[in-house]
């Protein structure tokens, strides 16, 4: 019965087809005898008229010396030739990635932390002691190196939006994409403030003519923490607009996946930026994320309003289902109205 | 995307044309004799003489172009070579421009080579005698070949050539007409031998090859004019950068000596051209100076320059061997926000 059906629809569908090639055959044949009528008059008026505007707009340049001439385009538009090549510095920068609907952790995958040559967790530095920070620096040029680039390392205290401290600053080149020098690893040694506590590290950096200056933040904010029943922890939110704001929280379990095999992208690695966006944001999806059933997540104060450059502290805590075993990453991150001001990642974690 | 466009192609001494009157004269000398041959052979009958007269026409379009691509330009150097100046003049392709090129849609900048002088004011040598000098200074084996160079007795515009590096990016305008050209001559060639050769029942067919000869022959001669190419830059959301006076930039290519003028050196084709800086030289004021730092580097004494040159030019050169390598085609580099977010992971090689 079906197929029955479908055949039907099959043979609608290409009456509807020749019905339309008809009609499509007609305009053509309507637009021709207008054309021969009197179109090639107007044609041939409009043609005229061209080439007038180009003759008189030649004749004027004609008058120019030639060194008039090569400079006549001065400031009138953008300079787009091929040979023309724009660098792309880029981190993973979760506030670009929020921006383009993109879910993000804030245990930034470019940022790590060493001491004497081995990675450390962020969790559990000493104070009064000197680490090394590596930020992984990519091109997303095939052409446009950049040489000597300033990398500027800095570190808050754990939290959102919070006053940042710069580390220093160091100089990187960075070839093209997948070429020799890229990715690139800025170094910068760091002694941890004399009082005990938790810190984030955030890494910024500029080129000039950057194709996009917008990827050039990165920001590690993590901390680990027991699954006892319930998980407590805090972090701090400060308020760095101009304005009071008043700022809610949105939380999920992102973890950056395992990229595919490339065999399985190509075809879809096709298109537009914007094409490419939305089956990027389809995987990055934080809806798709959410927090795991069984679990509770209390945010204390839920809502808060701060004025310009207020600090409050916001208290976590989470509850695991019995019996769990294992570390689940937790994503707070903190917005007033639609803007993200930032957040923090917090793996909770049960043996 | 493409690096750069290159449809010219630069010869040695011996197959260089000057440009001059007797190479006009000859050319049109030939298109008539082969114009006065074809109307001997029709027996000076009007149509077939009119097409002769086109087809002579066309031959002579034909030899300009291939002037134009092939022995205009000498070769100075077998490999490209780098420079690094700033912007004095930008020239976008209008159909003002193209026009007044016979079709020649190339973008050109120029640029005061450093760390010469940052005006034209100044004696020639001021600008040669420095470490970049020699890419704008005459060369011995042309001079002595008798090749011309601008002299201060010409115009100060044209002598200014002499001071700076003229730098074309090129477009395919020459190259389109030369292949509008010869798709006409075809057709004029067709509709010659059919005039002569066949009887009166060829006349549709005849008229049908004349309809296609002379859009073909419209489409040439508007082609590009109204509208000037616009090239992608390397900016993948579609946000064009831009040259403008004042930057100070990079530039690679090949380096000639330009018979189609008055005799001067360029870089043509470019190959790459990138802002290396995010200072803009005010080059109305009297009291600008070259930057002291250039890339993180020193860029104060000849030989800084010659260090930032090299460099820059080291870079360049593992970026173009990146991309001759397959940078551009393999599909783990075909991410566009960040290569763990939309890259993939390229199967192993097992070899």
């Amino acid at each position: 019965m079906s197929s029955v059906l479908s055949g039907r629809a099959r043979s609608v569908e290409s009456t509807g087809f020749i019905v339309n090639w008809i009609k499509f055959i007609l305009h053509v044949l309507v637009q021709i005898l207008k054309a021969l009528a009197y179109g090639w008059i107007v044609a041939l008026v409009k043609l005229l008229k061209r080439l007038y505007r180009i003759l008189k707009a030649f004749c004027a340049y004609l008058k120019l010396s030639h060194w008039e001439q090569e400079t006549a385009g001065d400031n009138c538009c953008k300079f787009t030739n091929p040979a023309y090549h724009r660098p792309d510095p880029c981190i993973y920068d979760q506030y670009y990635l929020m921006s383009l609907n993109i879910a993000v952790t804030w245990d930034n995958p470019d940022i790590t932390l060493l001491r004497g040559g081995v990675v450390v967790a962020e969790h559990s530095l000493l104070p009064n002691t000197e680490y090394e920070i590596d930020a992984t620096i990519w091109n997303n040029s095939f052409l446009a190196p950049v040489v000597g680039m300033q990398v500027n390392f800095g570190y808050l205290s754990f939290g959102v939006s919070t006053v940042l401290h710069p580390i220093g600053s160091t100089l990187v080149n960075l070839g093209v994409k997948d070429g020799p020098g890229c990715p690139a690893v800025a170094k910068m040694l760091w002694t941890t403030p004399s009082t005990p506590g938790h810190y984030c590290i955030q890494v910024r950096f500029s080129c000039p003519d950057d194709a996009n200056p917008n990827n050039n933040l990165g920001q590690n904010n993590v901390d680990v923490v027991p699954a006892l029943s319930p998980a407590n922890f805090t972090f701090a939110l400060r308020n760095q607009t101009k304005t009071a704001n008043a700022y809610t929280f949105e939380v999920d379990t992102y973890a950056i996946p395992a990229s595919p095999p490339c065999s399985d992208t190509i075809a879809q690695d096709q298109g537009t930026f914007a094409e490419r966006l939305k089956k990027i944001q389809a995987i990055h999806n934080r809806a798709n994320f959410p927090v795991p059933e069984g679990w509770t997540v209390h945010i204390t104060p839920a809502e808060v309003t701060l004025i310009p450059d207020e600090e409050t502290e916001i208290a976590v805590s989470v509850t695991p289902p019995t019996g769990f075993v294992g570390t689940i990453p937790f994503n707070f991150h903190a917005m007033y109205g639609k803007r993200y001001a930032g957040g923090v990642t917090v793996y909770v974690s049960k043996t | 995307m493409i690096p750069y466009q290159k449809f010219t192609q630069c010869t040695d001494i011996n197959g260089y044309v000057p440009n001059h009157a007797g190479f006009y004269i000859s050319v049109g000398v030939l298109a008539v004799m082969v114009g006065a041959a074809l109307a001997t052979l029709v027996s000076f009958a009007l149509i077939p003489t009119i097409i002769s007269g086109l087809i002579a026409l066309v031959l002579g379009v034909i030899a300009f172009c291939t002037w134009y691509l092939y022995h205009r330009l000498i070769c100075l150097n077998p490999t490209e070579v780098c420079a690094i100046g700033v912007v004095t003049g930008v020239l976008h392709p209008t159909p003002q421009t193209i026009a007044g090129k016979a079709g020649d849609n190339d973008a050109t900048l120029n640029i005061l080579l450093a760390p010469g002088p940052l005006n034209y004011g100044q004696d020639i040598s001021e600008y040669t005698s420095h470490v970049q000098g020699n890419l704008i200074a005459a060369q011995v084996q042309l001079t002595n070949a008798g090749l011309p160079y601008v002299t201060s007795s010409a115009s100060t515009d044209d002598f200014n050539h002499r001071k700076g590096l003229h730098c074309e990016f090129e477009g395919d305008g020459i190259a389109i007409l030369l292949a509008f050209a010869e798709a006409i001559l075809v057709l004029l060639i067709a509709i010659l031998a059919l005039t002569v050769l066949a009887g009166p029942w060829a006349a549709p067919l005849i008229w049908l090859l004349a309809i296609i000869a002379a859009m073909l022959g419209a489409s040439g001669l508007f082609n590009d004019l109204a509208n000037p190419p616009v090239a992608q830059g390397t900016d993948l959301q579609g946000n064009p950068g831009n040259v403008a006076k004042g930057q100070i930039v990079l530039v690679s290519g090949d380096w000639i000596y330009d018979g189609g003028h008055d005799g001067w050196n360029e870089i043509h084709a470019v190959h790459n051209c990138q802002i290396i800086s995010d200072q803009v030289l005010d080059l109305s004021d009297s009291n600008v100076a070259w930057p002291s730092e250039i890339s993180g580097m020193p860029f104060v004494t000849d030989a800084d320059v010659s260090a930032v040159v090299n460099f820059w030019c080291g870079m360049l050169s593992q970026a173009g061997g990146a991309v001759k390598g397959g940078t551009m085609t393999n599909p783990a580099n075909n991410w566009v926000v960040h290569p763990l977010v939309d890259g993939c992971n390229q199967s192993p090689v097992i070899v």
